[in-house]
């Protein structure tokens, strides 16, 4: 089989770069699916507070993906779905299905495999292993997509908006929400989602907490909860036992980037994905990526948005296979990474940037730095982890020297 | 799958049992289905005896057998004269052969314990011990040549016994091959059957009760692992006591495999063999174990001194691990033994009566020649009229393929194709075979560990909704029913309330 | 009059939003300062929920209200929305229940689902 864009992951990243890659004339588009339907994740997120950027609308995350979906046949993108790609190489593409070993051609491949969560395993909480602890993301598709309850009286671990939809959705559907745990002083998901689902149910957040102890052998019997001190160790007394036998973890996503670290891109070990460039190229030429496996994005807005600047990306180099001179863009005082990790000269028009902080920021002056003299600078009002940044800096205002440095300077 | 029938009708015999009908009658009951319980049935499965192996869990190797670090000590470890040290050191030579026998994982990688400067006097002791021992090919590695075989070490390293008979294996592959072997040869397993009375009638063994109802034979053999005191104390036969020590564990992922080559330790302390870094067979790195005495001997859960003992004893001998790569904490009991070794002897207060007791590490290098043992103690109760054994129907191993390889297999089953687990690369088609093999996966957790699905980085999240759904559809029973690990570890509380008819 | 504060839902954005009789402050554009004050005077909100879905291929439908639905009757809205059964094929933005527990507010489907077997 031969295509000259392959798209692996049909999310609303794969989606709307493959849209875009056709309406930017590319003839023979291929999206790769290894779910039975297109969507990714956001086939499980029922709740809304989607779409409000780009479509001017409040949508479910359903409703946000089916309007893709939707175009995909009229546009003419190939989908194949039920089809894992196991191998990707530059220029080649494998994959297995029902059918068979499937081998693609591919003139330029785009990475939009998504992001998964991370478990207990990773927290290293220490105490039993029994049923009833699951990650949000199993629970939220458990109860959304299959209709089954996954337990009675929860305590949901991480204050995430994924821990706080599903806070509300338990609720609804019946099962007792006992506490949302939060291992920072500040909460890591939305304001707004605070309000309309913990609030809204009086359902208590416990800042500053963690989860000590896992207790029960067979199905999950209680937990204790403890406060933690400024070095995030418990303080001694605080335990506070919780009887439940459900515990939801929503304590962060991961991107999946088994195919990229296969194919030897270059990773960013903070954001977890690939090392790209503003046309979201990644360290191997002609392998683009864009969404959750580039880095977590909290909107699916801007997943969208990234995609097409990667499908623009992707076209652009199947024309002119050529890279210019490359321009290294870092994290400085109180930003974790910055996507993208490097621009590939020439730039014209605006570049975007994305950013998380490490610490919120009442006050936020966002400064971009080259050779030690502040090049662009912008107040905000704001800035949270929770809450992606983006700054659009003329490209005007870029020398032309080796690197730029990011900083979000301000109060507390 | 002829075995599986007769695994499912004996199922329904028991029942019968309950219902007041015939009682069964074997030749020998096992009691546990750990590596000592499931290798005497595979060993006493080459003679023509009747038997049964009763197992209070879901499913073999739940205890020690199932959480321990899976090395085939090269045998310098046990003091001379012990019959661990004789049991292990012959063991150990049987290891290869069996492993291919069986198709079960095993890896020769030697093993290194690393003394730092002025500790080098240590190692002499071990060695000096080791001979005694009649292990094989024991040498003392410089820092040069250490550092050559294991270039992240801690510089603090100064010189190592080297053991190049020191393998690791797979230890949950081990007992479920040889439980298996054993099924296909007729021996009938029963699950969740705990033993709960020993039937003795004038100093003579008749049977055991169970928690689903009574087994008669002469000969029973005490596997019970942590129990098995409590059992001989029940069965009337001379005491031991065993003291549980807990060992806890970190394991980290698969892409730091090749951080380590070979099973580490540091230099051994009066209780154990300290924390030690090594490969295991899947590729990934584990780390541990602690040895912390308990009273509960159901007490499996990990605790937060340990996992940071582990912490600090794996950067003692490995500083840059990367220890932020763990996917997974566990922990075992060991079955520490009064008298300080393995208990292996027919009782002679309780005729018919065998225990294997004790069996504290390097019970899972000595399994071979435990079985050698037990079935001349079985041999010396009975006659032994040898017979033919056949294999278990082989695995099918699709992740070790080349991808044009498996496209064939696709060909004879399409759900060949379709991966389930995206972390381990595990097809629906081998979960469905798992669900129907002689002794088949009847948990999630089983499952796991037949076929590593949900065992990757992302530990289950992605494929749990569809192995409910495989697993309901392929044993017939609700997605409600589905367990962990056996009864009482349901993973979903019921149907949302929606709907009338749902 | 009784100072309100609350936490605009409207976009992540999230104001602080005060209400005090007609006057509002804190939020930032002109939606939000209609939210806080209907948020003062009558709380609404959007219910998204599932329902049990016949003959397609899933077995739930993801369903919303068109618009907010008071808030206090939510849990109405949700007891009504969960007695349903609906039947594939399915539209977006189908009705699934007009005027949902006498809200006024329509139930909309928010997945297009075809009939099992057909596409
Ligand atoms: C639980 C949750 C709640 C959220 N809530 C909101 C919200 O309220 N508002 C909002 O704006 N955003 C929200 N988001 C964020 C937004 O939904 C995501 O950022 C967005 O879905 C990411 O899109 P993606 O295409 O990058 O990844 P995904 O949606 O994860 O899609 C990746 C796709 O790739 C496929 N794939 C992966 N590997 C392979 C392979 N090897 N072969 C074939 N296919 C493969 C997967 O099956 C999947 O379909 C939420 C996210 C989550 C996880
Ligand atoms: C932390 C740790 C690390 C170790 N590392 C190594 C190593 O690297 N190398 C090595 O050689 N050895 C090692 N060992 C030792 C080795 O694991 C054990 O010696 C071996 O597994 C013992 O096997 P077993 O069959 O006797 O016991 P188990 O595997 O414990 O099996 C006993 C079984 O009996 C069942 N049972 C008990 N009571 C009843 C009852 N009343 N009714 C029904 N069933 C019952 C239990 O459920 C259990 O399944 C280690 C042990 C531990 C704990
Ligand atoms: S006031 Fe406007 S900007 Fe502020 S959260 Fe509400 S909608 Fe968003």
């Amino acid at each position: 089989m031969k295509a000259e864009l392959v798209v692996i992951g049909g999310g609303p990243a794969g989606m709307g770069a493959a849209l875009e890659a056709k309406r930017l004339g590319l003839e023979d588009v291929l999206i790769i699916e290894r779910e039975q339907f297109p969507g990714g994740i956001l086939q499980q997120c029922i709740h809304s507070g989607f779409g409000l950027h780009l479509f001017g609308e409040e949508l479910t995350g359903v409703e946000y993906a089916q309007r893709f979906i939707d175009q995909l046949g009229p546009a003419g993108v190939r989908l194949l779905t039920d089809t894992m790609v196991m191998e990707v190489a530059p220029g080649l593409v494998r994959a297995l299905s029902p059918a068979g070993l499937i081998e693609i051609q591919a003139g330029a491949i785009i990475l939009a495999m998504g992001c998964r969560e991370r478990t207990r395993g990773a927290l290293n909480i220490p105490g039993t292993r029994p049923a009833g602890i699951y990650t949000a993301g199993t629970a939220q598709r458990l109860i959304n997509v299959e209709g089954y309850l996954p337990g009675r009286r929860a305590v949901i671990l991480g204050s995430g908006d994924i821990g706080l939809i599903m806070a509300r959705r338990l609720t609804l559907e019946g099962a007792d929400v006992l506490a949302v745990a939060e291992l920072m002083p500040w909460s890591g998901g939305l304001a707004r989602n605070i309000a309309q689902c913990l609030e809204d149910f009086a359902i208590p957040l416990y800042l500053s907490h963690t989860l000590v102890e896992i207790h029960g052998k067979k199905r999950l019997r209680g937990v204790t909860l403890a406060q933690v001190d400024e070095e995030f160790q418990p303080r001694p007394g605080s335990q506070r036992y919780f009887p439940c036998d459900t515990l939801l973890l929503s304590v962060g996503l991961v991107p999946e980037n088994e195919l990229s670290r296969q194919l030897g891109i270059e990773l960013d070990p903070v954001s977890g994905g690939p090392r790209v460039d503003q046309t979201l190229s990644t360290s191997v030429p002609g392998v683009f990526a864009c969404g959750n496996v580039v880095h977590v994005h909290d909107l699916a807005d801007n997943v969208t948005l990234e995609s097409r600047r990667a499908a623009a990306g992707a076209v652009a180099w199947l024309a002119r296979p050529v890279r210019g001179r490359e321009l290294a863009v870092g994290p400085g005082e109180n930003v974790s990474y910055v996507v993208p990790q490097r621009l590939s000269l020439p730039v014209s028009g605006t570049v975007s940037f994305l950013f998380r902080v490490r610490k919120p920021r009442q006050e936020a002056v966002i400064e971009v730095v080259s050779g030690g003299r502040v090049i662009w600078r912008k107040r905000r009002r704001g800035a949270l982890p929770a809450e992606m940044v983006e700054i659009k800096v003329p490209t005007a205002d870029i020398p032309a020297a080796d690197s730029l440095t990011i900083h979000c300077r301000g109060e507390k | 799958m002829e075995s599986r029938a007769s695994h499912r009708e004996v199922s329904v015999a028991v029942f019968f049992v309950h219902g007041g009908g015939d009682l069964l009658l074997y030749d020998v009951v096992i009691i546990g289905a750990g590596v000592v319980g499931c290798g005497a049935a595979y060993a006493l499965s080459r003679y023509n005896l009747k038997v049964a192996l009763v197992e209070e869990g879901a499913e073999v190797a739940l205890g020690a057998s199932g959480a321990n670090s899976g090395i085939v000590h090269a045998g310098y470890d046990p003091l001379p004269g012990t019959l661990a040290a004789e049991l292990n050191v012959r063991g150990n030579s049987l290891y290869p052969q069996l492993c291919r026998e069986l198709d079960v994982p095993f890896c020769p990688t030697g093993s290194l314990v690393v003394a730092g400067e002025g500790e080098e006097s240590a190692l002499d002791i071990l060695l000096a011990r080791g001979r005694a021992n009649g292990v094989a090919d024991l040498a003392l590695l410089g820092r040069d040549e250490l550092l050559n075989r294991e270039p992240n070490l801690s510089p603090d390293a100064a010189a190592a016994l080297y053991a190049p008979s020191a393998a690791i294996v797979s230890p949950w592959e081990l007992v479920l091959a040889l439980a298996e072997t054993a099924a296909v040869n007729g021996t009938d397993f029963y699950f969740n059957a705990e033993v709960t009375g020993i039937r003795v009638g004038e100093e003579t063994l008749r049977g055991v009760d169970t928690s689903r109802g009574p087994l008669l034979a002469p000969i029973v053999l005490n596997a019970g692992g942590i129990k098995a005191d409590l059992l001989a104390a029940l069965a009337g036969a001379e005491r031991y006591d065993i003291l549980p020590r807990k060992g806890e564990y970190l394991l980290l992922d698969k892409d730091i495999s090749g951080f380590v080559r070979q099973v580490v330790f540091p230099l051994p302390n009066p209780v154990s063999k300290g924390i030690l870094v090594l490969p295991t067979v899947e590729g990934n790195v584990l780390v541990g174990p602690t040895a912390q005495p308990v009273w509960d001997r159901e007490d499996r859960s990990t605790t937060g001194e340990g996992l940071a003992e582990i912490q600090r004893g794996a950067r003692k001998l490995f500083p840059d691990l990367p220890l932020r790569r763990v996917i997974a904490s566990f922990a075992g009991l060991r079955a520490v033994c009064d008298s300080g070794d393995f208990v292996l002897r027919s009782s002679a207060r309780v005729k018919g009566w065998i225990d294997a007791g004790g069996i504290q590490s390097p019970g899972l290098s000595a399994a071979p020649a435990i079985w050698e043992r037990l079935v001349q103690l079985v041999g010396g109760l009975r006659e032994l009229e040898p017979r033919e054994r056949i294999k278990r129907p082989p695995l099918l191993r699709l992740r070790d393929l080349p991808l044009a390889e498996r496209e064939e297999r696709i060909r004879e089953n399409p759900l060949y194709g379709r991966i389930i687990c995206r972390c381990e690369g595990v097809s629906e088609g081998e979960i469905v075979d798992a669900l129907h093999r002689p002794l088949p996966a009847v948990t999630l957790d089983g499952l796991k560990r037949r076929t590593r699905v949900g065992g990757g980085r992302c530990q289950g999240g992605f494929c749990l909704p569809r192995l409910l759904a495989i697993m309901s559809r392929e044993l017939g029973i609700s997605p409600l029913a589905v367990t962990k690990s056996g009864p009482g570890s349901e993973v979903l509380a019921g149907l949302l309330a929606k709907g009338e008819e749902r | 009059m009784m100072k309100k504060t609350m936490t605009c839902i409207i976009c992540p954005l999230g104001c602080r939003i005060e209400v005090e009789g007609e006057r509002a402050q804190g939020y930032s554009c002109p939606r939000g300062r209609d939210w806080a004050r209907q948020e003062a005077a009558a709380p609404m909100r959007i219910l998204t929920t599932t329902v049990p879905l016949r003959g397609g291929e899933i077995v739930l439908l993801p369903v919303r209200t068109r618009g907010p639905v008071p808030k206090d009757r939510l849990w109405e809205c949700l007891a009504r929305a969960n007695s349903l059964l609906v039947e594939a094929p399915v539209r977006v933005g189908q009705v699934v229940c007009p005027d949902l527990a006498g809200t006024g507010v329509d139930l909309i489907a928010t997945r297009t689902v075809a009939e099992i077997g057909k596409d």
